[in-house]
């Protein structure tokens, strides 16, 4: 992961031309609704992945990127819109920079373009949830358990595990197939083999008695041991293994009584519960056509799944977004559940009917070879076998099984008319065959007992093959899944563990024993969180919007610490720390530092109480943040620069520019006023509209300041303490020659006096007033360079401490 | 730091390594199916376990 430097935007979306500098610290954009914050996250989001996230989903089917990505004035020119980014690595300790204009949204022009440093931006581009938005951090609480689950588990790209969790149990399943098909097979040549020998079972003891009494016959040598290898027929002169079929007449009758009873009830009852299902969910495809499109396109849902393993369309090479895509796929899976039911009941019939189609055309292959067929009965066997070979094949689809309904209701074997009375012309004719010397009979026996042991053999040797094959897939997937849900298992306990622990500390004091727990069940992830120990209930049966809002951030933490773990140096949070109510913010800004101390937010809010809290507590440095005052078209948003305002302004007076500088520094003073108001707790008349004055803040400012000293004096008075008695004796020394100094330039904070007034003084006559008020406000600031934070009250209610957020300002406001 | 489908991955791999039938060489043509930086399809993985059985029939 990365943490930004800095921030340059050009003539993208509301900004015209922006710098920003982090220095990898953890930041603050504050201002108005509409005063263009937003467009710095999106000016992020689109460096880093190509997207701006404002531009997608639910109702933004008219915008776009190339169109609405530049400022609104260079929408036709859209290689003026940029945004770079300065980042440093820190697993790799090197830094890089990242430029992306909307022209070449797909092709960031990368420095160093290393191969490391791309594979750094290359990851960044799949995890988009580094931008969190405040419309989104409701939906790991308040989504039913369903999309819940698919949200955090695209969050913490689990997704390739249901993925490939399908492709195992595809597997699976065709494998089993393989061998259920290779199995029927076997059992076919083993019952052929079977009628041949005229044997209930086959063991080797039964049928070495039934070869051994025919090889005695013709003066062979009889077989003592049934081997893998061994020859039925061996010794036999080469003449008489030909035409083996012709020369059993006994088997050759039990082949036809096997057909005959195939056809009279065998093959149509053994699937006859299949075919009634079948026909009942056909059916319901006849009352609800728009199912069978559903159950198509769920199979069209799965396919697409598993092809959706790259950045583009594999037919027309178009750019997609991965994440998004695949969600959209497993949504529309989920929805089509009912119609996958319904179709894998139709195309298990089908398997069904495949299997019996198998034995059948044995028999009927095994008839055909027989001399005594009549050309005519041969033609019309062997057209019987073939359209039931292809009737099988037109079962291995679902248009296809549904597609012969008619087939099953009048009976799928689809018997020949003429079989019955071909049958027993043949079998007449059989049964007239002459019959044939004992020696002769056994050598016919002995050929044909081979070729049906061969086929066995073969038939077994595959099906065995096909066995061992569907037992791997079965261990491979269930192995899978014992080991996929037991890492889950464990997550989901470590994350519940940890977004319970962030939120006891924001809500510590009401909700001190808060627990969660997520319940992982078949593609769902249910929620529930103690409601005050009355219970586990869902998160929106009991709790407050602001806490559920609370439970959001705290979630989104601890899903992002998960996934990431160090990695997690850096986020966006837009307006999502408005959710947490005012009277946890303090707490939820001890969360980010105590618990992501090395990661940078980048944070934007419309209140400006929140954006001073975050500086108060130490979450961004005092010079990490920007306020943005307003927005025009024109200009973009207009800055009250809070980092380097008094370097500004000096330049302004270097250029002469008197009006400038004093609006900048009015607008400054009624920034800070309000802040400092705030941070000691100055007394002021309440306004309903919250628009007061700045000359009335500022007058309570320095008056809560002058108390405050007053208090810690009499404090280090009463405990002696002569270090801090010197130090604020000094204090009050250089406050009141900076009072002075004031007395004579407080027209500044007259808001009666225009800017253009100031338009007739002189840079010289103006200078004096600026170093009144800066020496002003550095009374009220820590002076070490790395803190420079406002002094504050801690506590607010009750105050001990008057102090900086480093802690090297400090004064004890209790006395002994 | 490896990706909780890594984790999975691994410990899958050994538990096959330790599972009936599967040879330390069926495991591997997993992990290359499954390690080709492509979505992995049913039909690799049934390639990887349908190798010819050399067992025969008495």
């Amino acid at each position: 992961m990365i943490q930004i430097e800095s921030v340059h935007i050009e003539e993208f979306r509301g900004i015209r031309d922006l710098t920003l500098t982090m220095n990898r610290g953890s930041f603050v954009v504050s201002g108005p609704n509409g005063s263009g914050k937003s467009g710095v996250v999106d000016a992020i989001q689109f460096a880093l992945t190509g997207e701006i996230g404002r531009l997608r989903g639910a109702g933004t089917g008219d915008l776009n990127i190339a169109e609405h990505g530049p400022h609104v004035e260079k929408r036709s020119d859209p290689e003026a819109a940029s945004v770079r980014l300065e980042v440093y690595i820190p697993h790799l300790k090197k830094s890089a920079t990242i430029t992306r204009s909307i022209k070449k949204c797909k092709q960031p022009v990368i420095t160093p373009n290393d191969e490391s440093i791309r594979a750094v931006f290359a990851n960044l581009a799949l995890h988009p949830e580094v931008t969190l938005s405040r419309r989104e951090i409701i939906k790991f609480i308040l989504a039913e358990a369903t999309q819940r689950s698919r949200d955090v588990q695209t969050l913490l790209k689990l997704d390739d595990i249901d993925q490939m969790r399908a492709t195992l149990k595809t597997t699976e399943n065709k494998l089993n197939s393989e061998y259920q098909a290779a199995r029927t097979q076997s059992e076919s040549s083993q019952e052929s083999l079977k009628r041949h020998l005229d044997l209930p079972s086959l063991n080797s003891e039964d049928v070495l008695v039934v070869v051994n009494k025919r090889r005695s016959l013709l003066g062979l040598q009889t077989i003592a041991e049934l081997k893998k290898d061994t020859e039925l027929s061996e010794g036999l002169a080469s003449g008489e293994t030909q035409d083996a079929s012709s020369l059993t007449k006994e088997t050759a009758l039990k082949d036809i009584k096997a057909l005959a009873d195939a056809v009279e009830s065998g093959s149509e009852s053994a699937t006859e519960e299949n075919i009634r299902g079948l026909l009942q969910n056909v059916a319901k495809l006849d009352d609800d056509p728009s199912l069978l499109t559903l159950m198509k396109r769920n199979s069209f849902y799965q396919t697409g799944l598993e092809m959706v393993d790259n950045s583009n369309c594999p037919l027309c090479d178009s750019d997609w977004d991965i994440i998004e895509l695949r969600a959209h796929l497993s949504e529309r899976l989920e929805k089509s559940k009912y119609a996958k039911a319904a179709r894998d009941q139709i195309v298990e019939s089908g398997q069904k009917v495949s299997t019996e189609i198998i034995r059948l055309r044995s028999l009927i292959d095994s008839i055909t070879k027989l001399p005594e067929v009549p050309l005519e009965s041969s033609k019309s066997l062997s057209q019987w076998s073939g359209g039931l070979a292809a009737f099988s094949k037109s079962l291995t689809t679902l248009e296809g099984i549904v597609g012969a309904k008619e087939r099953f209701q009048a009976g799928w074997v689809a018997t020949p008319s003429s079989l019955i009375a071909d049958l027993d012309a043949i079998r007449a004719k059989v049964q007239a065959r002459p019959d044939k010397s004992a020696t002769k009979d056994a050598s016919s026996f002995l050929v044909l007992a081979q070729e049906r042991m061969n086929n066995f053999r073969t038939a077994r040797r595959n099906e065995e093959t096909k066995k061992a094959g569907a037992a791997l897939g079965k261990v491979a997937y269930k192995t899978y899944c014992d080991v996929s849900e037991s890492a889950l298992l464990t997550l989901y306990e470590e994350v519940e563990e940890e977004f319970g622990s962030y939120y006891r500390l924001i809500n510590h004091d009401d909700e001190d024993d808060f627990k969660a727990k997520f319940e992982a069940t078949d593609g769902k992830l249910g929620l529930l969180v103690d409601f005050h120990k009355k219970g586990m209930f869902p998160p929106a049966a009991y709790h407050s919007e602001g806490h559920q809002d609370g439970m959001g951030v705290c979630l989104y933490l601890a899903l992002m610490k998960r996934v990431l773990g160090s990695d997690f140096t850096f986020a966006v949070f837009d307006d999502v720390v408005m959710s947490v109510d005012s009277q946890h913010r303090k707490q939820f800004c001890r969360v980010l530092k105590t618990k992501f101390p090395n990661t940078q937010f980048v944070i934007t809010t419309h209140d400006q109480v929140w954006a001073r809290q975050l500086r108060t507590e130490g979450v961004v440095a005092s010079k990490s943040s920007v306020a943005f005052h307003t927005w025009t078209v024109e200009t973009g948003p207009v800055l009250d620069e809070v980092a380097d305002v008094w370097d500004k302004i000096d330049d302004d007076l270097l250029k002469n520019d008197v009006p400038a500088a004093a609006g900048r520094m009015r607008r400054h003073l009624e920034y800070v006023a309000a802040d400092l108001a705030d941070e000691l707790a100055a007394k002021v008349s309440f306004r309903g509209d919250g628009g007061y004055d700045m000359g009335e803040l500022l007058s309570a400012v320095i008056g809560r300041q002058g108390e405050l000293l007053k208090s810690a004096l009499r404090a280090a008075r009463s405990w002696e303490d002569k270090v801090q008695i010197e130090q604020i004796e000094g204090l009050l020394k250089v406050r009141a020659e900076i009072m002075a100094a004031k007395q004579g330039e407080e027209w500044i904070v007259n808001k009666a006096i225009h800017y253009n007034e100031w338009a007739d003084l002189s840079r010289n006559d103006f200078r004096p007033v600026v170093m009144a008020f800066r020496q002003l406000l550095q009374q009220f600031r820590c002076n070490k360079p790395k803190c420079d934070s406002w002094l504050s009250l801690i506590p607010r209610n009750d105050p001990v401490d008057l102090r900086c957020s480093c802690g090297s300002f400090r004064l004890n406001l209790k006395e002994l | 730091m490896a990706t909780i489908q890594e984790d999975i991955l691994e410990e899958f791999y050994k538990r096959l390594a330790e599972a009936e039938g599967f040879t330390e060489e069926k495991v591997e043509q997993f992990r290359a199916v499954f390690s080709s930086g492509k979505k992995s399809k049913a039909v690799d993985v049934i390639k990887a376990l349908s190798e010819n059985s050399q067992e025969t029939l008495p």
